[in-house]
């Protein structure tokens, strides 16, 4: 008994993390029908991005110097895609970004110096990671996503797939594929309940999580930009039609599921070490959605902790068995069988077609 | 004289075609027919050329293998993806059934390499069908979905199976004979998967210009109509699907006897996604597409290889812990660029510039 309620609390703890995860792929489901494969190489790189700041991580030179090259093309080709603005504006906000960048990685923000207080750094580190990430996700967006506006969804999808292999070579090639170990120091919350046992780290990530959830929500529900999201996700020739700027509304979100993912990944690399393998974890998402339904958002937090307890269990009562890594399929199972039963999840709008 | 349009026509056809039987052939102009032959006078050239002594070596001859291997699979996908309009991402999975069926059948029993490539084909064609049934009421996305998680569960049943698969390790498969005749060289297994090839190849556009291609192509255009102009939509999905998995169970078994070993390493994630790059970058519902794409994205890890150990030599030995990621970025940065620049893909670049010359000399003329 004491076993399963323990199993079963830290899979909840887990499936906080993992409810996240699904947010992100929910709202961009809902808002351009795609679904982000490279959700993983996401988590890797807002992580990188925080364990730079936090850490007074830097890189060598010449990577430094490409990062910093690419956000100038991308400030001086895409972002500014106006011909006689061109030389005026975006030369010299690509040139001075760029350069911004490149000190970031190659000098480091030194915040350690600065800070000697474990707790504060991460409170200053963490809003400017997840910024970081968010920028790097709508970056992403323009390049990749926005001239595919009006294909189909499914190409969509599949350019994620390309852009998860980019990427993690990216981070192969400028952070190497060995791992960092990642400590955040946070104080000290370990539960102890009688028995049972909750370890201070995950239960950080289930309430940071929670956290980050509900600002989401809060956003998307109480804000003005919320509701131009709400709309563009209902039907984005409609919502244009009101005047809603469609093309931005698609940029916003692909930087919010950016930022959520990035504390996602921050969070479990918490739990060991970040290194470039980790993008696996990201695909934890997939049978999240699936078994809440892609376009239900609190579908995506009943889905998150039925997939944390369900790996749980797995990992407690079958890997015993002499099953070794049974805990990785385990969501895998659950998922297909869902598929079985309810192919568009348990909280899903189910699609009725018209010829 | 005739006239010079007539000409261009007869050998590169307009895309007009005015009946039934005109649609149905093979090789639908005098043109692709001479490609045909030329490629086979090429093919004999090496084969005689190698057995002179002078051009393809035996490395030649294995990437040569890789490509038909590949392209196998990849035939198989495209059935799927490019006619039926149904996605998956389990497409390694069934080529690793196919290679393990292959390799146990051959180590364990002893029975003879062709029959366990027939076999290792419908042992992935039965599982095949069994993968095709959410299709019944799953669709896109997630159908892509259900797939990647079937991929995720063969991977961990081959890994994990120690008792049969030997996990990690892998199989070991003595050289393969064929009618008595040792296939050690790559060469001899070269003529053996050529001929297979041209022979799967013919199958498969007899598939596709048959009734059966017909209701495929009607399935991916639009289900429910093709469901109501009277095609039972869900024998043509499972067939679909087994008739994919047919080919990639065969290609399975075709890569492991090149390898001579079947190990759990070659049939990941990442190989469904090279195959479905394959599929993409050749161009979608062409057969002749999925040759340009097999040959383009099969050539392009050695030509990185060559270039990225011509560095090593020349500056800096540490050049080639770059190569894995350099292949993983040159396929999604592919992958990507085909998608947002050329979706038709290489048979769409290709019937471009054909358009092109096809009028090239005098734009005027030619009808």
């Amino acid at each position: 008994m004491i076993d399963l309620l323990q199993s079963v609390g830290s899979g909840v703890l887990v499936g906080l993390v993992y409810a996240l995860l699904g947010l992100c792929i929910v709202i961009i489901f809902k808002a351009s029908e795609a679904f982000n494969f490279a959700i993983g190489e996401f988590l890797i790189i807002g992580s990188f991005l925080f364990y730079t700041l936090f850490f007074n991580e830097t890189i060598p030179w010449h990577k430094a110097l490409q990062i910093g090259v690419v956000i100038f093309l991308f400030f001086a080709f895409i972002l500014f895609y106006d011909k006689n603005l061109r030389l005026r504006i975006a030369f010299p906000v690509g040139m001075v970004t760029g350069l911004l960048i490149f000190c970031f990685f190659f000098f480091g923000l030194k915040l350690s110096s600065l800070i000697t207080s474990p707790l504060l750094r991460f409170l200053l580190a963490f809003p400017l990671g997840l910024l970081a990430a968010g920028m790097f996700g709508s970056m992403v967006e323009r390049v990749t996503i926005k001239p595919l506006l009006g294909r189909s969804p499914i190409s969509m999808t599949i350019v994620t797939l390309g852009l998860g292999f980019l990427l993690r070579a990216c981070v192969q090639l400028i952070w190497g594929s060995h791992s960092y170990s990642f400590f955040l120091d946070l104080p000290d919350i370990t539960l102890e309940i009688k028995d049972l046992l909750f370890l201070s780290d995950p239960i950080w990530a289930g309430i940071l999580s929670l956290i980050i959830f509900g600002l989401v929500i809060a956003f998307l529900f109480r804000t003005r930009w919320g509701l131009a999201i709400r709309a563009t996700s209902e039907d984005q020739a409609k919502a244009m039609a009101f005047g809603i700027n469609a093309r931005f509304v698609l940029l916003l979100v692909w930087g919010i599921s950016a930022l959520c993912i990035a504390v996602a990944g921050i969070m479990i690399s918490n739990f060991g070490a970040l290194s470039a393998g980790m993008g696996f974890v990201g695909l934890r998402a997939l049978p999240v959605v699936l078994i809440g339904g892609m376009d239900s958002i609190g579908g995506a937090l009943i889905g998150g902790i039925l997939v944390g307890i369900c790996e749980a269990l797995a990992g407690a009562y079958i890997e015993p068995l002499g099953l070794v890594g049974f805990k990785e399929v385990a969501p895998y199972l659950l998922l297909l069988l869902v598929l079985f039963i309810r192919p568009y999840g348990f909280f899903g709008t189910v699609r009725i077609e018209r010829v | 004289m005739r006239a010079l349009s007539e000409i261009y026509n007869d050998y590169f056809s307009s895309t007009a075609v005015y009946n039934y039987r005109e649609d149905e052939r093979i090789f639908r102009t005098r043109f692709m027919r001479t490609w045909f032959i030329i490629l086979l006078i090429l093919v004999a050239m090496v084969l005689l050329g190698s057995m002179v002594g002078i051009g393809a070596n035996e490395y030649h001859y294995f990437i040569m293998n890789l490509i038909l291997i590949n392209l196998i699979a990849a035939i198989g996908l495209q059935l799927l993806i490019g006619f039926t309009g149904l996605l998956s991402l389990g497409h390694a999975a069934f080529m690793g059934v196919g290679a393990y069926t292959s390799a146990l059948l051959v180590t364990k029993w002893g029975c003879p390499f062709i029959l366990s490539i027939l076999a290792a084909g419908l042992v992935a064609a039965l599982l095949g069908i069994i993968v095709g049934i959410p299709s019944l009421r799953i669709k896109g996305f997630y159908l892509m979905v259900a797939t990647l998680a079937f991929q995720f569960v063969i991977d961990y049943i081959i890994i994990h199976w120690d008792s049969v698969t030997r996990g990690i390790r892998g199989i070991e498969l003595p050289t393969p004979h064929v009618l008595g005749i040792s296939l050690e060289k790559n060469q001899s297994y070269f003529v053996l998967l050529f001929f297979l090839t041209v022979f799967l190849m013919w199958g498969s556009k007899n598939i596709v210009r048959s009734k059966i291609g017909r209701a495929f192509i009607a399935i991916r255009d639009n289900d429910v109509s093709a469901e109501i102009i009277g095609i039972p939509i869900f024998p043509y999905k499972l067939l679909s699907f087994s008739i994919s998995a047919f080919y990639a169970g065969v290609a399975g078994a075709l890569f492991a006897g090149l390898l001579r070993t079947a190990i759990p390493e070659n049939y990941t994630f990442l190989h469904s996604i090279i195959f479905l790059a394959m599929v993409l970058v050749g161009g979608l519902g062409r057969l002749v597409g999925t040759v340009f794409g097999v040959i383009f994205i099969t050539l392009v890890p050695v030509l990185l290889d060559l270039i990225v150990s011509y560095i090593a030599n020349v500056y800096d030995p540490n050049f080639t812990i770059l190569l894995g990621p350099l292949k993983e970025f040159v396929f999604g940065g592919l992958i990507i660029l085909f998608i947002i620049v050329e979706p038709e893909g290489l048979v769409g670049m290709w019937v471009r510039i054909r358009d092109y010359f096809k009028i090239w000399p005098l734009p005027y003329v030619s009808g």
